[in-house]
């Protein structure tokens, strides 16, 4: 990845911290809010396997572990979960349409992370995972998607992979 | 598309995936020593200062969307409805302490003997950021260690009881909602006076469990804290009573109205037993084999002290006006009857 696209992953992130906390504020908490770490996780793959985007997720999935009260790496697995299902999508051979690599990467990706998000849970001990919340907030995460994508994943691979 | 930087060379990233899964591992690893309470206790620290962060970026958020929404309104209009809004917070608080006190009197008129309940000072604050993760229900209000906050104070809103502070900050203080699984609150029925605890479910409020005399309860029964746990206060409206299947689940009170401003009150001023009183000068002391024996089994011969040790004193023997003599340290205590002291009133000096 070059160092202009490394600077752009990581306004993303920052970007997606910034909408996990506008989600937080007084009047939002019944509604339901997107998870914005999953487009980037599912986006981010369509450059290839990169360890700086992973990086960046980790980062994003730490500061939402100290913003949503979760045990720390949470949400960290969970992304990174995610993205490493959007990379098998993303990298299969031989190449698919590109719609069918996004849906996989998405849907592929959200239960990863659910299963991730249940997983650490268990790990860490804590008693309990509220799975209507984020159920709610996927589906969102999905719903939404179709727009973010024009953002995150460049023009020349929507085109390419077409 | 090398402009991006991607490889199409086809050779695996031997290295990179074992970073990322490397990165996967640590994650797991990472998760795994929260186990441990002394860990848990250490990530409390960076989380007191996120907390603060994430209040600060909320409040922001708060500020574009009322700036987006409030465009155009009257400012009059708007001062009126915050005075009037603040005037119904006060009455409502007002109402709380009546309820309350009611409870109260009604109980002190059947048991003469309660012990009272201390109220401190309790700070109103605004909620600025709230979370409803999958692991947690919290919400962080704007009131911290600077405003005198400390952890385990209750939070309550106009309705009733909202939860209770798990972690303070310097102006700001994580609150854990009653529907968090976390949450265990003891309570007890406004009629029937039936005890159970209130465990969140983080779905629809909390449920009852392990209710005393579960057929005692009434459905529709208004539910307020018991304070047995000694950090709630007692009477705190939580909410009624409702059977769903075969346990009893609680519609919470403070679904009634919005979340955004809360009362913080401190738990009631109850001195644990074993904290208090000290031992030392002019305070009782622990009882021991001779000082049991000397006011309360005179009869009995006692054993021989430790040689070199001397009867401790306590405050059963202490409190007659000539107690029997106390023995030498190398003689066995007195075994000539004495007068047994009358009991202390606030009930101190027995066994500990």
């Amino acid at each position: 990845m070059t160092f202009p696209w490394r600077i752009w992953v990581l306004l993303v992130t920052l970007a997606c911290a910034f909408i996990t906390a506008f989600g937080m504020q007084t009047g939002l908490v019944k509604t339901w809010w997107p998870v914005a770490g999953l487009w980037a996780a599912a986006c981010w793959a369509s450059f290839g396997l990169s360890v700086w985007a992973a990086g960046c997720l980790l980062v994003l999935g730490v500061l939402m572990d100290f913003m949503t009260e979760s045990p720390i790496g949470a949400w960290s697995l969970a992304l990174l979960s995610a993205y490493g299902v959007a990379l098998v999508a993303w990298d299969r051979q031989p190449p698919v349409p590109v719609y069918v690599a996004e849906a996989v990467a998405v849907l592929g990706g959200m239960v990863a992370a659910a299963l991730a998000l249940m997983a650490a849970g268990g790990i860490a001990g804590y008693p309990g995972l509220s799975r209507a919340g984020f159920l709610s907030d996927f589906f969102v995460t999905i719903l939404l998607y179709p727009a973010v994508r024009f953002v995150l994943i460049p023009a020349s691979i929507r085109g390419a992979r077409r | 598309m090398a402009w991006y930087g991607r490889r199409r060379s086809g050779e695996p990233r031997v290295g990179a995936r074992a970073v990322v899964v490397g990165l996967g591992l640590a994650m797991v690893g990472v998760l795994a020593i929260q186990t441990s309470s002394t860990v848990r206790d250490g990530i409390d620290i960076p989380r007191q200062s996120m907390d603060g962060a994430t209040a600060n970026v909320a409040k922001f958020s708060s500020g574009i969307m009322g700036w987006s929404l409030g465009f155009g309104r009257d400012k009059e209009a708007e001062a009126r409805i915050v005075e009037l809004e603040a005037k119904v917070r006060d009455l409502q608080r007002w109402k709380d302490l009546a309820e309350t006190m009611a409870l109260r009197m009604e109980r002190y008129e059947k048991l003469l003997d309660l012990v009272g309940e201390t109220q401190g000072q309790s700070v109103t604050a605004r909620v600025v950021a709230e979370e409803r993760g999958p692991f947690a229900a919290t919400r962080i209000a704007n009131a911290g260690a600077a405003n005198g906050i400390r952890e385990g104070f209750a939070v309550v809103n106009e309705n009733g009881l909202v939860g209770r502070v798990i972690r303070v900050g310097e102006y700001t203080s994580r609150i854990l909602l009653v529907t968090d699984f976390n949450s265990r609150i003891p309570v007890m029925g406004s009629l029937s006076g039936d005890r159970a605890l209130l465990v969140g479910d983080s779905v629809t409020g909390a449920r009852l469990i392990e209710p005393e005399t579960p057929d005692k309860i009434i459905p529709g029964e208004m539910w307020v804290t018991s304070g047995d746990d000694g950090q709630m206060p007692l009477g705190v409206r939580v909410g009624r009573a409702r059977k769903e299947g075969d346990e009893w689940r609680i519609d919470l009170t403070m679904h009634d109205g919005a979340v955004d401003f809360v009362r913080m009150l401190p738990p009631p001023d109850f001195a644990k037993p074993e904290n208090v009183p000290a031992y030392g000068e002019g305070l009782p002391s622990p009882n021991s084999d001779n000082s049991l024996m000397t006011s309360a089994a005179p009869a009995t011969p006692a054993p021989k002290p430790a040689p070199g040790t001397a009867p401790a004193a306590s405050p059963s023997t202490a409190a007659p006006p000539k107690p029997a003599a106390t023995p030498p340290a190398s003689q066995p205590p007195a075994v000539t009857p004495t007068p047994t002291p009358a009991p202390a009133p606030n009930g101190q000096g027995g066994a500990q």
